[in-house]
């Protein structure tokens, strides 16, 4: 290939186009650092003693020490635990009652099927704060405070419409033909669910169960509400978490709950590596718009 | 019948062409007239049998009440009344015609009818014994304060007594007739609330610890049985087989012999103040704190309910004589019961809640025997519901997700907006209220009006950080030449977004901390230890905090908003604006900006809707506090449900419910305007 010449160009632009560069690169660089500055000091203290930390909060954690994470994690497994039964409990029940309803908005006929479809979605438009109030007279009424089970059905029920609204317009793009093949084959309507359309749709079953991932695995107020000191999920647990450890009776015992903020942040982190391909391309497609 | 041929698929024929009349199913619409001819029969039979039916069961008398808190009836057409001012009043014929004052309060009043003695018991422990004429004949000293008592026929008194509120120093004594010392006494296990004794020598008594007791004649327990709530009176049948007692909460429970409990209704939600019963009819009448009076049978079924007044009911007689009954209010006429109507009420009942059935009932029918009548609906009926039962798996499909919508989100949003209208809480009397809680919300609450200040500020702040940095860094890593640049550059600032975002709230409380907080070993690194300070628990600065936390703001949700949009852009319009020698800046505004507005919008209603919604992170920076500073009226509703003070919840929820709508319907009309311009 030929290069082009640039005859019409000013003998400056090179050049000022190259400070650009640099100035675009420089400020790409010092946002970064900034965006990850909070996490690398947590990172940091949570690999130093708490003592070091109050002598001098600044030096570098080397040698790294992992006695915090000792403490924070022998603390914490039972919370993290709760944790994740909750949010898996709760993400297999969306998925597993939302997948046939998803189905039948989307790929059957049938009588009331435009209505019932917007007496759905409509749910979206109820925003979460006017429910606070009937949910926890509703899950006192329903003697479901105070259990993690009674959590999960709160949260399998609040996750239904977005998760049929998205399963359903995925079905709903999903080749006619197979379907038809399938049906001349004797296969029933579960048959075909089970067998053709949902293995079809892993990418936005994926989609749908890290959107409520990120929901449940953090919710606060909700849990707080619902369950009893003795059943805390782990953000719930780390909210007061100062394990007395050390000799700084009134004073909070970073070092550990640094180490604390690390080990919560795993779960979210290995679902980012190995799932951020679904996110980022589900939201960077340009058909989130409003 | 349907004479036609089955019709498979829609006719391209206009159905007017068949003639209106063959489009009729005479049989099926004889059968509608005769249904209709039925429904106006039965509601007229009904309505005639039902209005026989409605006779007085409450009839003002002549007497009446001024601050009255306890009567009792003498023979003759007489009666015996404590008031609020200490005094015991003598009414006969409609007036009173004697009256005697006490120098404390009384909370005992009894008499019986055979011999017409009067025992007035007061605060000051003295039961006093008067005749039918209110003279004295004997004071008996009982000690502590008299807080219940009976005078049963076998003669003597049985009283209840004690010292102390909420305490276990309480007593039931009985006192033989002409004695001075009780010839037994038994300690209760708390403060005791109602009394009552029995012919055989029985002695009642509940408790405000939510329990009853029965004694044999010596004193001694019988039996003890705990119920819901502190009972506030008893009504023993006269041969001891069955009690009824009346609670602080408006339930009524019927104890057997041994004190097991047979039944709970819950006529009312106000304590019961006064139950009698009729022995002729078998019918108990209670009446409330609230003015009603209730009739109940004796398998607990609620003949009657009638607000008759507006305060207590505080006594319910039996007459001797026709077997009517005499209700008490505080204040105003006193009320003759005719149990009698209460049978003829009960039924009533009864009845029309078949006649609202079977009327409910026959108009389905007679609808449903209009639309089959019709050939063209019967047609078009049997094939949707041939379809509805061919694709019936659909349903099956569909069940489990519309129940749960609809107990956990259509059912508690249509109760958000109920209960907002009540005082509904955990505590007292449910009642609806109508605009009271927002009312007070939007007039008189400080903390409310200092909240919605500081939203606002949230909002607006929440705004500007949503819609500028990440936009910067979108435009700035567009801006980079390399493909793999810009992807590891996304992938990078994607990346804190692994932390979870409370965890995120939890760092920037350490940075906040006042002793090894980043923030202030910053300041110091800077030689700016003047400017150190308990960032979150300074009152000046606990808001700006909770709002500058964050930084810088490159959340990964708009940031790949932005990104995406961007990417989206045509590249034909970069290239001409290249070629009409655009700078980047102007490329910038008459491109980019305009062409982002669908992603704006976006953006905007999240950081909206989550600045209204989101207070969990303030609650965790700071609960609220210091003082009120940073309230935001999410926070100020969590607070309310965790008093239980519900309704003035919901009310708050209700209103910020609409804040999102008005800020949706806002963001999506600015879309039409924005559609209109282009």
């Amino acid at each position: 290939m030929r290069t082009q010449p640039t005859p019409s160009v000013q003998p400056n632009y090179r050049q000022r186009r190259q400070w650009t560069t640099v100035l675009i690169y420089t400020l790409l660089g010092v946002l970064l650092f900034l965006s990850f500055f909070v996490i690398l000091i947590m990172i940091s203290l949570s690999l130093r003693p708490t003592a070091l930390i109050y002598a001098d909060f600044w030096s570098l954690p080397w040698p790294p020490v992992f006695i915090n994470y000792q403490t924070a994690i022998f603390d914490l497994i039972p919370a993290m635990l709760r944790t994740l039964l909750v949010t898996f409990v709760s993400i297999a029940g969306i998925l597993i009652i939302a997948c046939p309803s998803a189905y039948a908005f989307g790929r059957m006929r049938f009588p009331g099927n435009e209505p019932l479809f917007y007496l759905v979605l409509a749910v979206m438009m109820i925003p979460g704060v006017i429910l606070l109030t009937p949910h926890f007279i509703l899950a006192q009424q329903l003697g479901l405070r105070g259990s993690l089970w009674g959590l999960i059905a709160f949260y399998i029920a609040g996750g239904q419409p977005f998760a049929i609204f998205l399963i359903s317009t995925f079905f709903r793009t999903q080749a006619e033909e197979i379907f038809e093949a399938a049906r001349i084959d004797g296969a029933s309507e579960l048959q075909a669910l089970i067998r053709i359309a949902v293995p079809l749709a892993w990418p936005i079953l994926m989609t749908v169960a890290i959107l409520n991932f990120l929901g449940i695995y953090d919710d606060f107020i909700w849990p707080r509400l619902m369950l009893p000191q003795t059943q805390q999920t782990l953000v719930l647990a780390l909210e007061r978490y100062n394990p007395q450890v050390g000799e700084f009776l009134s004073r909070p015992e970073l070092g550990p709950q640094a180490a604390g903020y690390v080990f919560a942040s795993i779960p979210q982190l290995l679902i980012f590596v190995f799932a951020m391909r679904y996110f980022i391309q589900g939201l960077t497609s340009g058909a989130v718009k409003a | 019948m349907n004479t036609y041929p089955e019709q498979t698929g829609r006719s391209v024929l206009p159905r007017a062409r068949v003639p209106a009349r063959a489009g009729l199913n005479q049989r099926t619409l004889r059968f509608a007239v005769l249904l209709f001819a039925l429904i106006l029969l039965i509601n007229g039979a009904m309505f005639v049998y039902l209005n026989r039916l409605d006779t007085d069961v409450v009839t003002p008398r002549s007497e009446t009440s001024q601050g009255v808190i306890q009567a009792i009836a003498l023979d003759g057409g007489r009666f015996v009344a404590a008031n609020l001012s200490n005094e015991v009043l003598l009414v006969e014929g409609g007036e009173v015609v004697n009256s005697l004052p006490f120098p404390t309060v009384v909370g005992g009043l009894a008499a019986r009818a055979a011999d017409g003695r009067i025992y007035v018991g007061t605060t000051d422990g003295l039961v006093t014994i008067l005749d039918d004429q209110l003279q004295p004949l004997q004071e008996v000293m009982i000690g502590g304060r008299i807080v219940g008592l009976e005078a049963p026929p076998q003669g003597g008194f049985l009283v209840a007594h004690g010292v102390g509120a909420y305490s276990d120093r309480y007593w039931v004594s009985y006192v033989p007739e002409g004695d001075d010392q009780p010839a037994w006494s038994t300690q209760a296990d708390f403060t005791i609330s109602a009394l009552a004794m029995l012919a055989d020598g029985t002695a009642l008594f509940s408790t405000l610890n939510s329990r009853v007791a029965a004694l044999d004649a010596n004193g001694q327990e019988r039996w003890k049985v705990t119920l819901g709530q502190p009972p506030t009176e008893l009504e023993p049948l006269p041969d001891g087989s069955r009690v009824l007692v009346g609670d602080d909460r408006g339930n009524l429970t019927l104890l057997g012999q041994d004190g097991t409990p047979l039944w709970v209704v819950a006529p009312t939600q106000y304590p019961i103040r006064s139950i009698a019963h009729a022995p002729e009819d078998d019918v108990f009448f209670a009446g409330d704190e609230h003015g009603s009076i209730f009739a109940v049978n004796d398998v607990g079924g609620v003949l009657l309910s009638q607000q008759v007044t507006q305060g207590n009911i505080d006594d319910i007689l039996p007459l001797s004589g026709d077997g009517g009954l005499l209700a008490v209010p505080r204040n105003g006429a006193w009320l003759s019961i005719t149990p009698q109507g209460v049978t003829g009420a009960g039924t009533a009942i009864q009845l029309r809640t078949v006649w609202i059935g079977l009327n409910a009932g026959l108009i389905a029918a007679l609808l449903a025997a209009l639309v089959l009548a019709v050939e063209r609906w019967r047609r078009a009926l049997a094939q949707q519901l041939r379809f509805a039962f061919k694709q019936r798996a659909a349903y099956i499909f569909i069940l489990p997700s519309l129940l749960l919508i609809l107990v956990f989100s259509y059912y508690p949003a249509a109760m958000a907006f109920y209960h907002s209208f009540t005082n509904f809480s955990a505590r007292g009397v449910t009642e609806l209220i109508g605009l009271d809680n927002y009312v007070k919300l939007l007039r008189s609450d400080f903390y409310f009006r200092v909240g919605f200040g500081n939203m606002a500020l949230i909002i607006l702040t929440n705004l500007i950080k949503t819609m500028t940095v990440p936009l910067l860094v979108a435009e700035l890593i567009f801006a980079l030449r390399k493909e793999v640049h810009r992807y590891v550059f996304r992938t990078l600032f994607v990346l804190p977004a692994v932390v979870p975002s409370l965890i995120t709230v939890y760092l920037w409380r350490m940075v906040y901390d006042p002793y090894a907080g980043l923030l202030n070993q910053l300041l110091g690194v800077f030689g700016m230890d003047h400017l150190q300070r308990a960032w979150l628990g300074n009152e000046q600065t606990a808001l700006w905090a909770i709002i500058g936390a964050g930084f810088p703001y490159i959340s990964a949700f708009p940031f790949l908003i932005f990104m995406g949009g961007l990417l989206n852009i045509s590249q034909e319009l970069y290239d001409a604006a290249k070629i009409d020698g655009a700078t980047w800046w102007s490329r910038f505004w008459r491109i980019d900006v305009p062409l982002l507005i669908p992603q704006f919008r976006l953006l905007a209603f999240f950081s909206f809707s989550g600045a209204i919604q989101g207070f969990a992170h303030i609650f965790i920076y700071t609960r609220g506090g210091p003082g009120y500073a940073t309230y935001v009226p999410g926070l100020q509703m969590y607070y309310r449900i965790t008093e239980g003070d519900f309704g003035y919840a919901s009310a708050i929820g209700v209103v910020l419910f609409m804040m999102v709508l008005i800020g949706t319907i806002f963001i999506l009309r600015f879309r039409r305007e924005a559609f209109e311009v282009q």
